[in-house]
């Protein structure tokens, strides 16, 4: 488990996923639509890869619906870090699936 | 037109503009005069990607040859699509970006064996990390037919995108499906071509395991040599070669420079062995018929042939075979010459290269020569190329063989002008 990131250090993290995908995050305004940033499905979905490889969280494809904008990005990250406090290590679903892929 | 056995017709299908990424170069200009210079493009893997491999022999693209290729566009495609879209933005270039009506536009590029290579990465991730981070654009990269439908995507190509899977004859099988759109009618203009970059320990492990490779690490550039009496298998390159092709009146309309035309192909299959060539060469014979047929040429008007020439034992033998059957007596004027001697064998892109070589020699009027062909096989005659390049003599037809696993045979007609 990592340590827990307040918003700014989201909103740090996402910048550098994005520059490490060439998705340009810098001086966007955080309600954004992520379509008006020309971000198609695929760079959303590289996005999310990328921020679950950072995090360590599984970001459900329902949790990937609701996204639209930078701050329904940061949101799930900080909803994800929330859930994942109240719960059990050994229900944590990437620890699961870290497990049993050895 | 001095053209053997043929005039120039409004409905003729012409190549109008040509891109090649290979072994000897970036630039299908450049490639072509490396290949006059006699220059080979085989090295050895470096020692720290030898793994386990028996062979390291390889014909590999030059790192700094994907100049067009964006970050982006590195990371979502498999090597073997980022080569196909710096060969077609070459080619599309090299034709003067014409303009044509989207729906009357196709892309058919071919790939023999796909993203293999994405593979491979996708499978090292989860080894060490499982699903989390699995990249999304494995899929993508991986598709046999991702180059087709980017290339599709680059110039909105409407009326079809098409990979055809015919291991090594993929790349010529774009060609004769091409054509076969042009000559229905479903098109005016295509990109058509073929693509592959497989090289990799796995892979050149699993080819030496069918013994189909050359092992001559002591001698890299000599190590392939079609025809001749030592050799002993190919060597796996990569590359990437594309045609823009239209029809004659639509050139001519818009006057851009024609580099030759594509007037016939003829397909066939061994339906004998799973890899092993039909001994006979019977049907790559058959294959030879039907292309003549379908450019309304004879044997005698053909002056050259790009044999399909591996350097393997058993399909150089076999290819010699299959031209005797079809060209007969006339196979006594045929100049043969094998490209591959040079850059290897390209798999998916072994017949689009040699189509984009067979039309630039007949641009230029010149034949390039077989590398390593010191003696040739005594159970081979033909007249092949070498020591140096030959002048063309007698106008301006030339018949590319191709040939894949799974017995897949396609020969390609080609004119000059």
């Amino acid at each position: 488990m990592q340590e827990i990131l307040d918003a700014t250090q989201v909103a740090q993290l996402l910048r550098e996923v994005g520059t490490e995908l060439q998705l340009d995050l810098e001086d966007v305004a955080p309600d954004t639509p992520l379509d008006e940033l020309g971000l198609d499905s695929l760079d959303r979905i590289e996005l999310v890869t990328a921020l679950e490889d950072r995090t360590g969280y599984r970001i459900t494809d329902e949790k990937v619906s609701g996204i639209t904008t930078i701050d329904d990005v940061i949101e799930c990250i900080l909803e994800l870090q929330r859930e994942h406090q109240v719960r059990a290590p050994d229900q944590q679903e990437v620890g699961n699936r870290q497990g049993v892929s050895g | 037109m001095a053209d053997a056995g043929r005039a120039a017709a409004a409905d003729d299908i012409v190549i109008t503009g040509l891109g090649i990424v290979s072994p000897v170069g970036v630039g299908a200009e450049a490639s072509m005069e490396a290949l006059l210079r006699a220059e080979s493009g085989v090295t050895l893997l470096p020692e720290s990607q030898r793994d386990r491999s028996p062979v390291y022999l390889q014909a590999p693209v030059a790192d700094t040859a994907l100049t067009s290729i964006t970050p982006v566009e590195c990371r979502r495609l498999d090597r073997a699509a980022q080569l196909a879209l710096q060969a077609a933005r070459e080619a599309w270039r090299d034709a003067g970006a014409p303009e044509v009506d989207p729906a009357r536009l196709a892309s058919v590029v071919s790939s023999g064996i796909g993203g293999l290579l994405t593979i491979f990465s996708g499978y090292e991730h989860y080894a060490k990390k499982g699903y989390v981070g699995m990249p999304p654009s494995v899929v993508p990269a991986l598709m046999a037919n991702s180059s087709s439908a980017v290339i599709a995507t680059e110039y909105g190509a409407h009326a079809a995108a098409v990979s055809l899977g015919s291991a090594c004859a993929s790349g010529a099988d774009a060609l004769a499906y091409a054509l076969r759109l042009f000559r229905d009618d479903e098109i005016d203009v295509a990109v058509i071509g073929g693509t592959e970059a497989v090289v990799h320990p796995i892979t050149l492990s699993a080819f030496a395991s069918l013994r189909a490779l050359s092992t001559r690490h002591d001698d890299p550039a000599r190590a392939s040599r079609p025809f001749d009496r030592d050799r002993d298998g190919f060597v796996l390159g990569e590359g990437a070669a594309i045609l823009v092709v239209e029809r004659r009146r639509h050139a001519v309309a818009r006057g851009t420079r024609i580099w030759g035309s594509l007037l016939g192909a003829g397909v066939t299959c061994d339906a004998a062995h799973l890899v092993a060539p039909d001994p006979s060469g019977q049907w790559s014979a058959e294959a030879m018929r039907k292309a003549l047929r379908s450019a309304d040429l004879r044997p005698s008007d053909v002056e050259f042939v790009s044999a399909h020439a591996t350097s393997t034992p058993s399909g150089d033998l076999a290819e010699w075979r299959a031209l005797q059957a079809a060209f007969g007596a006339a196979l006594a004027d045929v100049s043969v010459t094998a490209v591959k001697s040079a850059i290897g064998h390209l798999i998916g892109a072994a017949g689009p290269v040699a189509v984009a070589f067979a039309v630039m020699s007949l641009y230029q009027e010149m034949i390039p020569a077989t590398l390593n062909l010191d003696n040739l096989d005594p159970e081979i005659e033909l007249d092949v190329v070498r020591g140096a390049p030959r002048p063309l003599v007698r106008g301006g037809i030339a018949l590319v063989n191709s040939s894949g696993f799974g017995g897949h045979n396609v020969a390609i007609v080609v004119g000059k002008g």
